[in-house]
């Protein structure tokens, strides 16, 4: 047999039963290339540009994955940061941007668009600032747009007066769009990826070529279900082959996300390219399609309890492992992704009093994004919220890693409450935070300068 | 150093500079006593030029490694490697059940050598499909999955069947290179998925690269 049944059954178990699916293929769009700063103009340009490159895109997944049968779960589009693609233009421009992208969304039928962003890790420019400022109204007139700002980086430290206007942004757009939704399409991060593949922070890097392919592969079911076989069948197990096992499947979810990203780049055609798979673990609403489930499988009674974080890091670091070998073109996040809304498993677990936001940042020094999908009370202020995310990007600066915030701080809910956002966004419980005071610390504004480890030279 | 200037000895070096002026419609034909410059085959590939190896001689005689106490008798050892791949391959075409590998149609004739046929076979690996059926075992089932892969044309390459208590598992490895004009992937899929849930079988077809990519290194 050219191939052995059991490959053949294993193939066809991954994806029937265990939730193997490409999570994401997201096509990257250079928008350096606008004639003019004419708003009229720049909102036909984004629209047609979008439309010209992405119209074949969702038609293109389809037939891959009828090809091989793996399930492309979104298809979403990432752009040039609009700062850059708008810096110079009059205010009006920035909103007709948000309507172009949204309605250019629409028209090549995906439910997700990135690239209303701003780099801002050292500075802001006028354009920057005026773009900040606008996200409130680009995500609460859009339902498709996505925004984030990169506000540090571990060579430039934290920009700490963006993080100070993106806490007023946050608690902006969490009263202007219903149950706060609007703050699941924002992000604020440090270290930002230029092709990552996965909203909110998707962009197209400015060291990006003119249209690109990233794809983001899914299989938390599969590896949590590779585990429990492995515990089921073998009779002496360690750490170390736990990590083996997952480092193995990792390889194999790999190959299949480049394998289909490849085979659709080749339907796109010229001048779309093939850039990287982001080898995260993304987990989804559905019923053992967690990460949270993983660890937990690992030993530990619910994610959130002691031992949790070194668990994370055995598995994130499999996966690596395990994905470095499938692909040459890694790249994006390419860690585990621990967002609590769209994990059942984290959902649960802070049902159960077991995870809290203070574990779940420790936990984000080793996964590949952050505090990803938390919701707070309403009524923190725009401060706290500030607090928070330059608490986060701390972590992402000192380490050398992204760290991402995307929290919803859901008004007049109380810590316990529950709000369901639907589909893959999922439900979210309200999560406590200390009520303590730090708007001093944010109000002094400036930059934390770059840590030691940024001088590498 | 006496060793490389005795193997050149009477042969035309083709540099890169060359493959495109002797390349005919796409197809460098090397003859007995050509040989290819690395560089050259490296710019042929690029330039999707196809190397044929015609005049009766073996292909890669320049890539076979030399046996080093034989010295330039090495041509000696490549004849026997090349009558003895000959015999064992014209043997195999005759059963005309040649490796699954191969795909082509493993006819040999003088014009033909090994050599060609081997080349394509490893430049136009065809396209594979992997139907996979499951359900509850009854009479008929492999009958109408096979007829509808002949239907399409699609040439069986492997099989591999068994069942447990009632239930039957069966997996085909399909050639879809020689399907009749009008049948794509798709409607081949489509087809045969029929075929299957008509006769009560579940049936998943899918191409052979996820397998390939996600089971070999």
């Amino acid at each position: 047999m050219l191939y052995k049944p059991e490959e053949v059954k294993e193939t066809l178990r991954m994806v029937a039963a265990e939730h193997l699916d490409i999570r994401t293929v997201t096509l990257g769009i250079n928008m350096l290339g606008c004639p003019s700063k004419d708003p009229a103009t720049i909102e036909s340009y984004i629209f047609e540009r979008i439309v010209e490159l992405g119209r074949n895109l969702c038609v293109a997944a389809k037939e891959v994955e009828e090809m091989f049968g793996v399930p492309i779960v979104n298809k979403r589009v990432a752009l040039t940061p609009m700062s850059l693609v708008l810096e110079g233009a009059p205010e009006e421009a920035y909103m007709r941007a948000a309507i172009a992208m949204e309605r250019a969304a629409e028209a090549i039928g995906i439910d997700f668009i990135a690239g209303y962003s701003a780099l801002v890790h050292k500075g802001a420019t006028r354009g920057d600032a005026i773009l900040m400022r606008s996200i409130p109204d680009a995500l609460s007139a859009t339902q498709r747009v996505c925004a984030s700002v990169n506000a540090a980086s571990t060579r430039t430290g934290i920009n700490m007066e963006s993080v100070a206007v993106m806490g007023e942004v946050i608690c902006e757009v969490a009263r202007r769009t219903p149950k706060a939704s609007g703050c699941a399409r924002l992000v604020v991060l440090a270290n930002a990826p230029e092709d990552n593949p996965f909203v909110a922070g998707a962009m197209h890097g400015v060291g990006e070529p003119e249209a690109v392919i990233n794809v983001g592969v899914s299989g938390p079911g599969v590896v949590l279900s590779a585990i429990e076989r492995f515990k089921r069948t073998e009779s002496h197990i360690d750490l170390g082959a736990l990590a083996e096992t997952i480092k193995r499947m990792a390889y194999k979810i790999t190959r299949a996300g480049e394998l289909i990203g490849r085979e659709v780049v080749a339907r796109l055609g010229p001048p779309v390219v093939f850039g990287v798979v982001d080898l995260s673990l993304a987990p989804t609403p559905a019923k053992g399609d967690s990460v949270a489930n993983i660890i937990e499988a690992l030993g530990i009674e619910r994610a959130g309890a002691p031992g949790t974080t070194a668990a994370l890091l055995l598995l994130t670091d499999a996966v690596k492992k395990g994905g470095l070998m499938a692909s040459s073109s890694v790249g994006g996040f390419s860690g585990a992704f621990i967002p609590v809304s769209e994990d059942s498993g984290m959902v649960d677990a802070v049902r159960a009093g077991a995870l809290t936001i203070e574990k779940l940042e420790a936990m984000t020094s080793i996964c590949s994004v952050g505090l990803d999908m938390v919701a707070v009370p309403g009524d923190l202020p725009p401060e706290t919220i500030s607090a928070i995310i330059a608490d986060e990007l701390a972590i992402g600066v000192a380490n050398n890693k992204t760290t991402a915030v995307r929290i919803i701080p859901v008004p007049e809910a109380k810590p316990g409450d529950t709000v369901n956002l639907g589909g893959l966004l999922g439900e979210l419980i309200v999560m406590e935070v200390k009520n303590f005071d730090s708007s001093r610390f944010i109000r002094y504004g400036g930059r934390i300068p770059a840590p030691l480890t940024a001088m590498r030279n | 150093m006496v060793l490389l200037w005795e193997n050149l000895m009477g042969k035309k070096v083709i540099t890169e500079d060359e493959v495109e002026s002797l390349s005919r419609e796409g197809i460098l034909t090397l003859r007995r006593g050509m040989v290819l410059t690395p560089s050259a085959r490296e710019f042929a590939s690029r330039k999707g030029i196809r190397i044929v190896y015609g005049g009766g001689s073996v292909p890669s005689a320049e890539d076979i490694p030399r046996d080093p106490t034989t010295g330039n008798k090495g041509v000696d050892v490549r004849k026997i490697v090349e009558e003895v791949t000959r015999e064992v391959i014209g043997k195999a075409g005759t059963t005309e059940q040649v490796g699954s590998e191969s795909g082509a149609s493993p006819v040999f004739s003088e014009d033909k050598n090994i050599a060609s046929v081997l080349e394509q076979a490893i430049s136009e690996e065809p396209p594979r499909a992997v139907v996979v059926s499951t359900g509850v075992n009854r009479p008929g089932i492999a009958a109408a999955l096979t007829s509808a892969i002949s239907e399409c044309g699609a040439d069986i390459q492997d099989i591999s069947q068994t069942i447990v208590s009632d239930f039957f598992s069966m997996i085909f490895v399909v050639n879809l290179k020689t399907m009749k004009e009008g049948y794509t992937f798709k409607s081949f899929k489509e087809k045969v998925e029929a075929a299957g849930r008509s006769v009560g079988a579940e049936t998943v077809v899918f191409h052979e690269a996820i397998l390939k990519a996600m089971h070999r290194v």
